[in-house]
């Protein structure tokens, strides 16, 4: 009796979780699938597959994902790691912890407020930068940054690079505080310079968190929704020439505008499906070699 | 022991974690206490009340239409103290989501009454999706459509069936500037080419005939369309389907070419366009009932100088009223309630003449029932002391049908994404309206 108990008692112990993911994660999840694979009758059917691999609009929603996770990889990423190798330096000193602090406060910002906020900086008439450019001369018309399909995803990169880099500045420096200073020591006793040493020393230890924090840009340029939704949506916008489309907007559109629940449970699966593809390559490129 | 306590409290730790998942119980009861509660739908907040079962749930989606129901059901209680009633506010969209939801899921958890705002109504137009109860026989009992204009009752319609009944009027005139019309001169126009060639004069002195929101972003589709709706030319027909006249390309051109020509103030975010109402650089503004107010509670120091005319007329037989906005009071097909006492509560709320002028009072809906119309008939200090409600009494059986379309969001959608490049000659009007179809037929092939 008492060793039953002991056997169980474990399981007893981590069953809220199990209990809560079958509730709330994996109810939802098969629940969607079945939606995926009928009609709006009920009767089993792929045809929703193909309906939205056939369909233009979402994989212009899916490009721009793509677009928007390469500016992060390539932009918002760099930014940060060398905000955090500037607060890694002894220059920063005590001033670091000040700083980081400053540099987190995006991320708590409210995207409503931010999205609210970024629509003043953006807009033609009177706007923050198109004011400040034409004062300085170097345009002469205001660039419409909120209509105009080319500059679409640079100004959601824009709201991104701001709220973001902070708290991937303080993921990288969590990595390059992890990196023992005798490495780097020995590097320029060996007559490495500060270059060789980042890109020898520093840059490969930091690939396990630069995994994760590519992951995050990767699964968060795809899963997009409130910057856009209040810099351009008003009603029934998603940007000249679907420029601020998103695939998860698509999904909330077709869902609750449309009223195409199974469409919709599709689109999530075909969403899951890309990242799915997108991340297993992105840890090929990261595996650790010998 | 030990082991004992601790599964003990593991349990209670399960049964408080699922508890506290689980949905507003139905059986509390503290005199309806109200508490705050974020939707997690679009990140505002909602007002919810816990609920008592026998209550009558009533949900709205704006304060002033709250404010109004708090009031009345208070007067019905009055006469009915046995029957209780819960508000629950919550934004337009999370309304309509959370009844989509409910509707998808066989109606648990739905409410009784629903502030059902016009916009959204054509989600619910179709056999699956219509979650309300047709209000036919009720209405035919009363004579519902001798004691309210019609055309707002259409609103509600489908497939045959009334399912809401109207709050408001809805009618759209033009305010305009008396003393710049004055100024320079310039007649009130009354037909859409006066008004372009008002345009044209107030552009020679900086000033626009009026603010709206920038054609490339799709600019305001719901103004261009209220005068097509006005001269019976609504891109949604009588029977549901799309119909784009020459008339629509040609004002959705004239849109474009006023703003560009600095003859119409462009805007990206509405709250630009106050500034520039303040510096005296508007002449005019179609302005719904509802939004008549805006004026006055954005450039109050303008006072005396705005009145109300009719609309500008965009073709020979067209009407001198347009209409816009509205929100109906819809009973769901998944109440548990008397659909009698609902009916009699809706009656009272929207039909009663003494409260149908207690709600202009109160929140300034000007009432599309014939007989309360007459007592919201006074003089509006802003507008000069005109008698506003008396224009819009003249005006009520002008007022035009607007057709609902469940396609109408992929219309929109369409046209805001395409406009850009319809501003910037990449496309003409004419493959604009092929692309319009091409949503339009995608959308209705999907369903």
């Amino acid at each position: 009796m008492k060793r039953n108990k002991r056997k169980i008692m474990p399981y007893l112990f981590i069953s809220p979780f199990f209990i809560l993911y079958a509730i709330f994660g994996l109810y939802p999840a098969v629940s969607g699938l079945i939606l995926s694979l009928q009609t709006k009758a009920g009767q089993f059917t792929f045809s929703n597959y193909q309906t939205v691999f056939m369909d233009s609009r979402f994989w212009k929603s899916v490009t721009n994902a793509a677009i928007y996770m390469l500016g992060s990889i390539f932009i918002i990423l760099p930014v940060a790691l060398i905000a955090a190798l500037m607060l890694n330096s002894k220059f920063m000193g005590k001033k670091s912890g000040f700083v980081s602090t400053a540099f987190f406060i995006p991320n708590v910002t409210s995207v409503i407020v931010v999205g609210i906020v970024f629509k003043l900086i953006l807009r033609t008439n009177n706007g923050l930068i198109n004011t400040a450019l034409q004062d300085m001369g170097i345009i002469e018309r205001a660039v419409k940054f909120l209509s105009d399909p080319v500059w679409a995803i640079p100004s959601v990169l824009l709201i991104g690079c701001w709220r973001y880099f902070g708290i991937n500045s303080l993921y990288f420096l969590s990595g390059l505080q992890g990196i023992p200073t005798e490495l780097g020591e020995a590097a320029r006793i060996d007559g490495a310079g500060k270059w060789k040493e980042f890109w020898y020393i520093t840059l490969p230890l930091l690939k396990p968190i630069m995994t994760y924090i590519v992951f995050i840009a990767i699964t968060g340029s795809f899963a997009m929704f409130g910057e856009v939704i209040t810099l351009v949506q008003n009603g029934s916008s998603v940007g000249s020439r679907d420029s601020m489309l998103y695939p998860v907007i698509y999904l909330y559109n077709m869902m609750f505008k449309n009223n195409q629940v199974n469409r919709a449970a599709t689109m999530g699966y075909m969403i899951a499906v890309i990242l799915l593809v997108i991340t297993t390559i992105q840890r090929y490129l990261f595996r650790e070699k010998d | 022991m030990k082991k004992m306590a601790m599964f003990l409290g593991t349990a209670m730790l399960m049964t408080t974690i699922l508890t506290g998942c689980g949905g507003t119980s139905e059986e509390t009861d503290n005199g309806g206490k109200e508490n705050q509660a974020d939707t997690g739908t679009g990140g505002d907040t909602e007002t919810v009340t816990d609920t008592n079962s026998d209550d009558i749930v009533i949900w709205a989606f704006a304060e002033p239409h709250a404010e109004y129901f708090r009031w009345v059901t208070e007067e019905y209680k009055k006469e009915h103290p046995d029957v209780n009633f819960t508000i629950e506010i919550m934004t337009t969209d999370a309304l309509s989501e959370r009844l989509a939801v409910i509707n998808a899921s066989g109606g648990e958890g739905a409410p009784d009454l629903v502030d059902q705002e016009q916009g959204f109504f054509s989600r619910f137009m179709s056999e699956e999706q219509m979650c309300y109860y047709p209000l036919d026989e009720f209405m035919e009992r009363d004579d519902v459509t001798d004691k309210m204009v019609k055309n707002r009752l259409d609103l509600y319609a489908y497939d045959g069936h009334y399912y809401g009944l109207e709050h408001a009027l809805c009618p759209v005139t033009m305010a305009y500037r008396k003393d710049l019309f004055e100024e320079y001169n310039i007649e009130i126009p009354t037909t859409w080419e006066e008004y372009k060639a008002a345009a044209e004069e107030f552009a020679k002195h900086d000033i626009y005939i009026s603010a709206t929101k920038d054609m490339s972003m799709g600019g305001e589709l719901d103004e261009i369309v209220l005068l097509l709706r006005a001269a019976g030319l609504d891109y949604v027909d009588e029977n549901g389907k799309l119909n784009i006249t020459d008339e629509f390309k040609n004002i959705v051109m004239d849109y474009v070419q006023m703003q560009q020509n600095g003859m119409m103030y462009a805007w990206e975010t509405q709250d630009e366009a106050w500034p520039v109402v303040a510096e005296d650089k508007v002449a005019t503004y179609f302005t719904a009932d509802w939004a008549a107010g805006w004026l006055r509670d954005n450039v109050p120091e303008q006072s005396g100088k705005w009145q109300m005319a009719p609309l500008p007329k965009l073709t020979d037989t067209a009407s001198v009223v347009s209409v816009r906005g509205g929100t109906g009071l819809c009973m769901t097909k998944y109440t548990d309630k008397d659909k009698e006492e609902l009916w009699d509560f809706m009656k009272f709320a929207q039909l009663d003449k003494d409260n149908c002028v207690k709600k202009y009072e109160m929140i300034a809906l000007y009432p599309p029932v014939y007989d309360a119309m007459p007592e919201c008939n006074s003089p509006v200090e802003y507008y000069d002391n005109q008698n506003l409600g008396e224009l819009y009494e003249s005006l009520a059986d002008e007022i035009p049908v607007q057709y609902q379309a469940d396609w109408r969001n992929a219309f929109t959608e369409s046209f805001n994404s395409n406009a850009y490049d319809l501003v910037e000659g990449n496309i003409s009007i004419d493959e604009l309206t092929d692309i319009l179809t091409e949503a339009v037929n995608e959308y209705n092939e999907s369903k």
